[in-house]
């Protein structure tokens, strides 16, 4: 069935309202929908997908990634890596300062580098830095444990900010500094206020290190309650960009009834995908019996089949569309689950249900998160006899102290892989990186030694060797059901069809908008559609 | 033998019945079979075949009430993903329920209702597909009517904004946002009446609100800019009423998606109790179909158990006949003689009966009655001979002991003899010779004649002589003193004095033997024999003719010696008897000597025929004798 795809297109025959709303936009700026407010637009201390969007755009860092998701020069205009792979040496562009107009130095980047590989929440992606140097004020040398042929892709503005030394380097500690808001970066815009609940609002750094960027007068992060608004926004030329799930539908909708089509672009390099995280610290969850029960039980094909052609069923920690990634397929045998659950020791009781699952999940700015969790709910309740409560979380605030304090049974969360394995992968498995009371860490709490030592080996190879080593990962994680990977999915962003030079944003909004510009829509490409 | 019929044997007794019993039983199983074939017939007509039926049949009906259930869970679900799963499963049951009608239909049975089912299972499939098309469009309209008032939240939002940029904008504000209110009230699943009552305020509300607006859009107090801005929204708080998917297009679909919705919940309930009826009828059915085969069944059976019943009844009468039979012929005979034989046992008296049972228990009573008294025969034999030689043994134990006195007897008669001898004899001559000597001494000492002295001296001499004789001859009847240098020079020494002593008697000697060949205890026997025989020949025979024979036969060694004397008195031969007289002193020392020897003595003799004895000695004898005492024969002789 594809109702919900159906159902989109029914959104094609919502009043279209004219767009002299555009006309409320100042000139060359671009406004992006947003349905939650981020914690802060540090993506050094939280990880999050706004976070990191608004953090891209505040902070530069030593590298971006190109097209074809390679890392070029940003900050950094060069790098050298010495023969024998253990020291990298960055060569900072001359003249680049920060938003408050203090030169940018090897001492920020230094300090900025040995921050982020204490206090990141996807630190185990810079456990082979072993120190860093700075021979003069304007190279940097990280010298590592071993061979790291991945660092450069880390170190872009989404992952690894060059944050101001003499800003972070006093005060509070780095995950609640107040400059997480009030940020002073380097990147292609300043923040100009954010005002809360409504709107973060940046202006264009007019001393961008690059030339002539960003194009961009202002870059508004419009936030908004809920998908529908921003779509209702973006009917009436309020909104220009929006990034999410739904993207794709959101773009048929929108480039109907005549007018410029909005234009949809693959956010490349994420390799965004759905997942179970279990608590494998609490029951039932600490039993492999029933987390390999759940797996036998769940259908990713029907899931994929009931929500959308751009989902594809998932079998193992990685996203099938990496490069990384090996078939593992996983049965679907409802008969084993249960005999697996009653071996457990979690027998059927007189009313056919076996135990409960707390289940905790953001609010609801992925539209298709209730629907989600229903299906979940109705499967394991008929199938296994396993009730999944679903509780309701007012903000995505209350949803990460939850999931941080490690209050949970079970979560269902969007994540991303990222351009790397050691980056968006190692993170939620990786032992260093548990008990560490910060959401998008490995909150499940898993650790295994021979997987770490794994995890070290494959950071210092070729991606041949890279590969055979996360083949052997792969497998025994899959064998562990640490959780469940329900399905992965293309992963959109939409613009409207005044936003130009947006091939450059390889990574969606957590690129820099530097190259990005608007165009005045020209009046007789709009469409009043009132019938 | 009496002319009795000749009795049936075991092979006989036990074919004969059991052939009479396999035929039975043949015939039984013959007739179960026929019955079976009957029953089975009916088994597979009703059976093999409805049971099926009725199987899938009540498989249908689970399906029909799972499909109830399943479209209660659709229409009840509120999430589109858990209808679409629903809606799966669904359909699969619906796939399912087409084969289970696919498979009754080839069964052929009740075509009619079959073929109803069939339709109505297609109507169902319809039917579904036209509940999902409209759940997923009341779905969507809940969609929608969510975006409508989530959007609404944004639009009012904006116009908050403007009317904070212009007073004069305050009224319409106001109208505007209670006309959103009325909007978000519509877009709730409120009743139709209702409905219909907020439409109409709408209606009121919009006209005031374009009024209001119209006014606005012609003051020029008023910047153009906020104008422009007034006159969009307002567009889209129109497009929100009455846009094709505005808030009354939504509640008018709502409305007419409702409606169809009940109909096709009334239509479901009716087609689900139809189908529900049709597989009721169908198992009905088949119910009385198996009922009335039960009854076939049960009313064939009933036919065909008394017939089983009565070759049951025979079967077990001819085996009770046949088991009696077989314990009279054969078991009761083999305890009869299992009795008799304990009652031999018991007391050793009892006749073992040959006469009743089997022929073989027959040949075996008479077999067993023959060896019994084969073997009681054989123990009285061997008792009588027992016997007999415990007589023998008595008798030679007695020859013994008499031989024994006998032997002390010789000893003491030869030691008295010997006394009587030399006393009379030898005695007496020295008596003579002391007082022969004490005259010459006498004579000597008184000066006489010295021929007086001479005289009496050589009388001394002579019987001195005389004595040395007997002396010698005293010897030769100990023991001969000759026998050492052989036993013919010993025979012919005493032969030649046996001549000397008797010349009226002609005495022959024949030795054909060497003299190596005769052991040494045997040569003093055969003298012993030799001088026993002279004396008594000289003695008693009146014999002028005697004659001897040693000789060495293939079977030992032979003495014969006969005379033509006055024989033996008349009467049977004189063979060796125990303790007996008959052949005088002399004969019985004779034989002592040979027995003792082992050797046999015979000696016969007739009167006035003269007598013949004969001893003899078996090479068994003559080789025990010679290892035994190979050396001389004064031992021998003592011993003998």
């Amino acid at each position: 069935m594809r109702g919900l795809f159906l159902l989109l297109l029914c959104l094609l025959m919502l009043p279209v309202v004219p767009h002299a709303a555009t006309e409320r936009m100042e000139k060359d700026e671009l406004v992006v929908g947003m349905p939650i407010m981020p914690v802060h637009f540090n993506p050094a201390a939280f990880s999050g997908t706004f976070t990191a969007s608004v953090g891209a755009q505040l902070f530069a860092g030593l590298t971006r990634l190109d097209r074809d998701g390679n890392a070029i020069p940003y900050l950094a205009r060069s790098w050298d890596v010495t023969q024998d792979g253990l020291s990298v040496l960055f060569h900072l562009r001359p003249g680049a300062v920060f938003h408050d107009g203090t030169p940018i130095t090897a001492a920020d980047v230094a300090f900025s580098l040995l921050q982020c590989r204490e206090l990141h929440p996807f630190r185990p992606m810079l456990a082979p830095m072993r120190d860093v140097e700075t021979p003069d004020s304007l190279t940097v040398r990280v010298r590592l444990h071993h061979p790291y042929p991945a660092l450069p892709k880390v170190l872009t503005p989404s992952l690894v900010p060059i944050m101001p030394r003499h800003v972070y380097g006093q005060g509070a500690p780095l995950p609640r500094h107040p400059a997480n808001v009030a940020v002073v970066g380097s990147g292609p815009f300043k923040l100009e206020r954010v005002e809360q609940g409504k709107a973060i609002r940046l202006v264009r750094n007019d001393r961008f290190f690059l030339p002539n960027r960003p194009r961009l007068q202002r870059l508004t992060f419009r936030i908004f309650d809920d998908p529908f608004e921003i779509i209702y926004a973006a009917e009436q030329g309020d909104v220009d960009i929006y990034a999410g799930t739904m993207a794709r539908s959101f773009r048929e909708l929108l480039a109907q009834e005549g007018r410029r089509q909005w234009k949809e672009q693959p956010a490349a390099y994420l390799y965004s995908y759905l997942m179970l995280q279990y608590n494998l610290k609490k029951t039932p969850f600490s039993f492999p019996e029933v987390r390999k029960a759940l797996a036998l039980a769940f259908d990713r094909k029907k899931f994929s089949r009931i929500c959308r052609e751009n989902i594809y069923p998932m079998y193992g920690p990685f996203p099938l569309n990496n490069p990384y990634a090996i078939s593992q397929p996983q049965p679907f045998d409802p008969a084993q689950a249960n005999a697996l659950l009653d071996a457990a020791g979690y027998p059927r009781k007189a009313d056919g249900t076996r135990f409960t699952i707390h289940l905790y999940c953001a609010p609801g700015w992925n539209p298709m998160n209730k629907e989600m969790i229903s299906f979940i709910q109705h499967e394991f309740s008929t199938l296994l006899g396993i009730i999944v409560i679903n509780h309701r979380i007012e903000s995505f605030h209350e949803f990460c102290d939850i999931i941080a304090s490690g209050n949970f049974d079970m979560t269902l969360d969007s994540l991303f892989f990222w351009q790397d394995p050691a980056i968006g992968f190692h993170r939620l498995y990786a032992s260093e990186n548990k008990d560490r009371n910060l959401i998008f860490t490995n909150n499940s709490g898993y650790a295994d030694k021979e997987l770490d030592s794994l995890f070290a080996m494959a950071m210092q190879h070729d991606s041949k060797m890279r590969k055979k080593i996360y083949g052997d990962i792969q497998r025994k994680i899959a064998h562990d059901n640490p959780g469940l990977w329900i399905a992965y999915h293309d992963l959109t962003i939409i613009l409207s069809p005044r936003v130009a030079h947006a091939d450059s944003l390889v990574q969606g909004l957590l690129s820099p908008l530097d190259e990005v510009a608007v165009e005045r829509i020209d009046a007789t490409e709009r469409t009043d559609a009132v019938h | 033998m009496p002319s009795t019929r000749r009795p049936p044997s075991l092979r006989r007794m036990i074919l004969l019945p059991l052939t009479f019993f396999m035929l039975l039983f043949l015939l039984l199983t013959l007739l179960l079979m026929l019955s079976f074939r009957s029953t089975n017939a009916l088994l597979e007509e009703n059976i093999l075949r409805r049971t099926p039926f009725t199987h899938r049949t009540m498989t249908l009906v689970q399906q029909s009430e799972q499909l109830r259930g399943l479209l209660f869970r659709y229409m009840q679900a509120d999430s589109l993903f858990v209808q679409a799963s629903l809606l799966e499963q669904i359909h699969h049951l619906l796939r399912t329920g087409d084969e289970e009608l696919k498979a009754l239909t080839a069964f052929a049975l009740y075509t009619d209702e079959v073929h109803f089912l069939r339709r109505r299972l297609e109507k169902m499939r319809h039917i579904v597909d036209r509940i999902s098309e409209v759940t997923t469009r009341k779905y969507e309209l809940a969609f929608l009517r969510t975006y409508q008032v989530k959007g609404f939240r944004v639009l009012a939002e904006d116009l908050r904004e403007l009317s904070q940029q212009s007073p004069a904008l305050h009224e319409w504000e106001h109208q505007s946002r209670d006309m959103l209110l009325s909007l978000l009230l519509l877009c709730q699943n409120t009743d139709i009446s209702y409905g219909l009552q907020l439409k109409r305020l709408i209606r009121q509300q919009s006209e005031e609100e374009t009024r209001l607006m119209q006014a606005l859009a012609g003051r020029n107090d008023i910047p153009e800019a906020v104008r422009a801005r007034l006159h969009t929204l307002h567009q889209s708080l129109q497009q929100a009423v009455f846009g094709r998917n505005g808030v009354f297009s939504l509640f008018e679909q709502q409305d007419n998606l409702e409606q169809k919705y009940a109909l096709l919940v009334i239509e479901v309930d009716a087609l689900l109790e139809s189908v529900s009826r049709s597989c009721n009828r169908l198992m009905d059915h088949a119910d009385r179909t198996l009922a009335a085969a039960y009854r076939e069944f049960d009313a064939r059976l009933g036919q065909h158990a008394a017939g089983i019943l009565l070759a049951l009844l025979v079967v077990l009468c001819v085996s009770c006949l046949l088991y009696g039979y077989f314990i009279r012929r054969v078991i009761t005979p083999i305890t009869r003689i299992h009795g008799s034989l304990r009652r031999r046992q018991e007391d050793g008296e009892a006749e073992i009966p040959c006469d009743a049972g089997a022929l073989e228990v027959r040949e075996m009573a008479e077999a067993l009655s023959l060896l019994i008294r084969t073997l009681e025969r054989r123990e009285r034999d061997l008792s009588e001979s027992h016997a007999s030689l415990e007589r023998q043994v008595d008798q030679r134990t007695a020859e013994l002991r008499h031989m024994s006195q006998r032997l002390l007897c010789a000893q003491e008669e030869e030691r008295r003899r010997l006394a009587a001898e030399l006393h009379d004899d030898v005695g007496a001559t020295l008596g003579v010779m002391k007082l022969g000597i004490e005259r010459a001494l006498f004579t000597l000492s008184r000066k006489e004649s010295r021929d007086d002295a001479e005289t009496a001296l050589k009388e001394v001499i002579a019987l001195v002589k005389g004595m040395a004789r007997q002396m010698r001859r005293i010897q030769n009847d100990l023991c001969p003193a000759r026998l050492d240098a052989g036993l013919s020079e010993s025979l012919e020494w005493f032969c030649g004095d046996f001549r000397l002593a008797n010349p009226g008697i002609r005495l022959r000697t024949h030795i054909h033997v060497r003299e190596d060949v005769i052991p040494a205890p045997l040569r003093i026997v055969l003298f012993r024999i030799v001088q026993e025989a002279l004396a008594n020949i000289a003695r008693h025979s009146g014999a002028d003719h005697a004659h001897i024979v040693i000789d060495a036969p293939s079977d030992g060694l032979r003495i014969r010696i006969s005379d033509n004397g006055t024989g033996l008195p008349d009467g049977p031969p004189l063979v060796p008897s125990p303790g007996g007289e008959s052949g005088g002193r002399g004969i019985g020392n004779m034989r002592e000597r040979v027995a003792l020897s082992g050797g046999t003595f015979r000696i016969t003799g007739l009167s006035g025929r003269g007598t013949r004895l004969e001893a003899h000695w078996p090479l068994s004898v003559l080789r025990e004798l010679t290892t035994a005492a190979p050396s001389g024969g004064g031992t021998t002789d003592r011993m003998v």
